[in-house]
């Protein structure tokens, strides 16, 4: 059944492997995926340890979901410390990856140690393999795969694996599998880098067997004529998430040339370009909606080369951060990232924050080995992008992530430099948008719109509305606003797009298909019931919420040891103190308020039980079971 | 289920859009590729994947009297 899946603990250093069943209580207070992810990092890994060394701890997974009939239930989460951060590194993708995990029999893999040599592991039907992985080294990210299935004879093998970003350990270097997912952000590629481990590779023949499969399916297909029947769908599967430039690019909620503007005025890089390049669309494992383009590039020096993308996040990265207006820049720059394995918004805006520096003189010709880093210099910045993923010139100085370079650079460097806890913004503007400000501030893993964002705040839903999503499953009857300028209600929401995103990413169902930018798809009544037809489990919706609630506490307790502080859960100056310039009327002339952000971080900790220092209270963590912890219970 | 949700179900919105400066919707007509918000006179370009609407971008070349205008309208 769902639930019978294995964990295994792999120690690169000795070369032991050890397989356990994960108990159902287990499941009952973490469900998998992230949660129990998470719950694993902080009970196997030591404070303090450096996240480049043997001692971090490496978790892959499938949440509870993978491979069942529910819908788009393709995540492979991965776990860490972040190099980039010190803090909580977690990340997922979706592909093929996690379900082929589960067909072999596992649900949960801890890595730990450091290999002598490269190697990879082989997953297969109940058996793991360290095998050499020497051959793989130095290759790029689909190469590395195409290499494993041909190795071990099979083309149905799914393989996850580093590029040579994570060989040569940036720090936001990703675990990727196919040609374009990754498991971005965290860095937890540069964790494989150091660990001498270049790929996880998977095939299994083991069926899942659901609990209730008449209504599983009958369940899911309601669900999915549902899914299938709104405009956020259809949009999605024509465009894929590109379609969010059309929006907030207009509006004036985009970061353009690092921070300067929060609008691309005049830009030409919106989704409807990628019809002309576009060779049909993928999906992941049981998604019917297929928001990934197959594309080809047609000029230039990358013309034939076929790539997989972009999402929103590259259009930030490779468009309006760096001041380049070109759909084609934005394709290659989706390309080279995805080859080399490393972050794209993270490159991104670590270029973007370079070409700052370089305009006002505080990197110089010297610095860049003679490259004009300049705003909308196209070949200036895809250059970097190579420079960054094989640590050359200043490009082993970005490489670092945004706090070590500022140290590194010197003078006024961090002043200019747009991040919370060392992780770089997304390429949004949040300064009109106090609960989007408040969803960065806040999460977990650093600056993160996957976190908590109520990206739904955008759409000036009625109260109404509003309320029927926010009122529950947790009682609320506090404030609420469907002005997205406003600051009130909105740690409310923040908080409860927080619990849904964790308990979808215990679940490895795609977050695509939640109440994260179409207040139409699934949240927490829709999760229990999944979770019953498929695995039996029962859980209210407000159970649900607990189990989320008390993972996310879990990394608040982990980054706490690490040790976070108040001061770690807020922004930039730049944010305060330096009004858009552009855009619609209603994002015109915004800073954000520091006393009214300073209450809203206040309400938000309260709302979670935790004191003024951000601290979860004593009574708090009994409440949800977290008293006794570290447990030590897998 | 809710408002918002029901409406979304019987696909009354596929053929609308909604004003990014005033937030009405309005259903431009099938295959235009502008469309005049009727509230607030923005003009907009759009987009179609069959009678799915879309807005693509601002007409660029007259965005700022465009801003003009309304700032002047209040």
């Amino acid at each position: 059944m769902a639930l019978n899946r294995k964990i295994a603990y792999v120690n690169l250093t000795t070369g032991e492997i050890k397989t356990a069943p994960i108990p159902v209580e287990m499941r009952q207070l973490y469900l998998g995926g992230r949660g129990l992810d998470m719950y694993l990092l902080y009970n196997h890994l030591k404070p303090g340890v450096d996240a480049l060394s043997p001692d971090n701890v490496l978790t892959v997974s499938a949440g509870l979901l993978v491979g069942t009939p529910a819908s788009a239930s393709a995540r492979t989460h991965v776990g860490a410390k972040s190099p980039l951060t010190g803090f909580v590194g977690s990340s997922n993708m979706g592909g093929f990856f996690a379900p082929e995990l589960r067909f072999a029999g596992f649900d949960h893999l801890v890595v730990k140690g450091k290999a002598p040599s490269p190697v990879y592991l082989w997953v297969h039907d109940g058996e793991i393999e360290i095998r050499d992985g020497s051959k793989l080294w130095g290759e790029d990210v689909p190469t590395t795969q195409d290499l494993i299935r041909e190795e071990l004879g099979d083309p149905e093998i799914k393989a996850l694996c580093i590029g040579i970003g994570g060989e040569n350990l940036v720090r936001y270097a990703n675990v990727m599998t196919g040609i374009k997912n990754a498991a971005g952000r965290s860095g937890t590629g540069a964790v494989m880098g150091s660990k001498n481990l270049k790929a996880i590779a998977a095939r299994g023949t083991q069926d899942i067997a659901i609990r209730f499969p008449k209504e599983a399916l009958e369940y899911n297909a309601k669900l999915l004529e549902h899914i299938g029947s709104t405009k956020f769908a259809q949009i999605m599967q024509k465009w894929g998430t590109m379609f969010i430039y059309g929006v907030t690019n207009t509006t004036g909620l985009v970061r353009n040339r690092n921070f300067q503007s929060n609008q691309q005025v005049g830009g030409n890089i919106e989704c409807e370009h990628i019809e002309e390049h576009a060779l049909g669309t993928e999906g992941c494992y049981g998604c019917i909606i297929h928001c990934r383009h197959k594309y080809m590039i047609r000029k230039g020096p990358y013309a034939g080369t076929y790539a997989e993308g972009p999402e929103y996040t590259s259009q930030g990265a490779f468009g309006m951060e760096v001041g380049c207006n070109n759909f084609e820049t934005v394709l290659i720059g989706n390309h080279l990232v995805n080859k080399y394995g490393i972050d794209t918004l993270e490159t991104g805006s670590i270029i973007a924050w370079a070409m700052e520096l370089y305009e006002k003189g505080i990197l110089t010709d010297k610095d860049t080995d003679g490259l004009k880093l300049e705003f909308g210099n196209d070949e200036a910045m895809l250059e970097m992008i190579k420079r960054i993923a094989e640590r050359k010139g200043l490009g082993d100085i970005l490489a670092e992530g945004p706090l070590r370079a500022a140290k590194k650079i010197g003078k006024d460097a961090l002043k200019y430099c747009i991040q919370v806890k060392g992780m770089s913004n997304l390429h949004s503007d949040e300064r009109p948008t106090p609960s989007l400000a408040l969803g960065i501030a806040t999460g977990s893993r650093g600056s993160d719109h996957l976190r908590s964002r109520p990206a739904i705040d955008l759409y000036h839903l009625p109260e109404k509305v509003l309320r029927s999503i926010y009122g529950g499953p947790k009682p609320y009857d506090g404030p609420l606003s469907s002005d997205y300028t406003s600051y009130e209600g909105k740690p409310r929401m923040v908080q409860w797009h927080e619990m849904l995103y964790e308990a979808i990413d215990c679940t490895g169902v795609c977050k695509f298909h939640s109440v994260f930018l179409s207040p139409n798809l699934i949240a927490f009544d829709e999760l229990s019931k999944l979770i019953y037809h498929n695995t039996g489990l029962e859980f209210t919706p407000e159970e649900i919420w607990d189990i989320a609630d008390r993972a996310y506490t879990v990394e608040r307790l982990f980054n706490l040891r690490e040790g976070l502080t108040r001061a770690d859960d807020w922004l930039v100056d730049r944010y305060f103190d330096e009004p858009t310039p552009v855009g619609l009327p209603i994002v015109r002339g915004k800073t954000l308020d520091r006393a009214k952000f300073k209450q809203m971080v206040d309400e938000y900790y309260s709302l979670h039980g935790w004191d003024e220092t951000g601290v979860p209270k004593p009574e708090t963590l009994k409440k949800i079971g977290l008293d006794q912890e570290p447990s030590h219970m897998l | 289920m809710t408002e918002t949700q029901a409406s979304s179900k019987k696909g009354e919105r596929i053929g609308e859009v909604r004003c990014q400066n005033c937030f009405e919707r309005f259903s431009p007509a099938l295959g235009a590729d502008k469309a005049l918000c009727p509230a607030c006179g923005f003009e907009w370009l759009i987009s179609w994947s069959g009678t799915l609407a879309k807005i693509r971008k601002p007409v660029w070349e007259s965005w700022e009297r465009q801003l003009a205008q309304v700032s002047k309208k209040g």
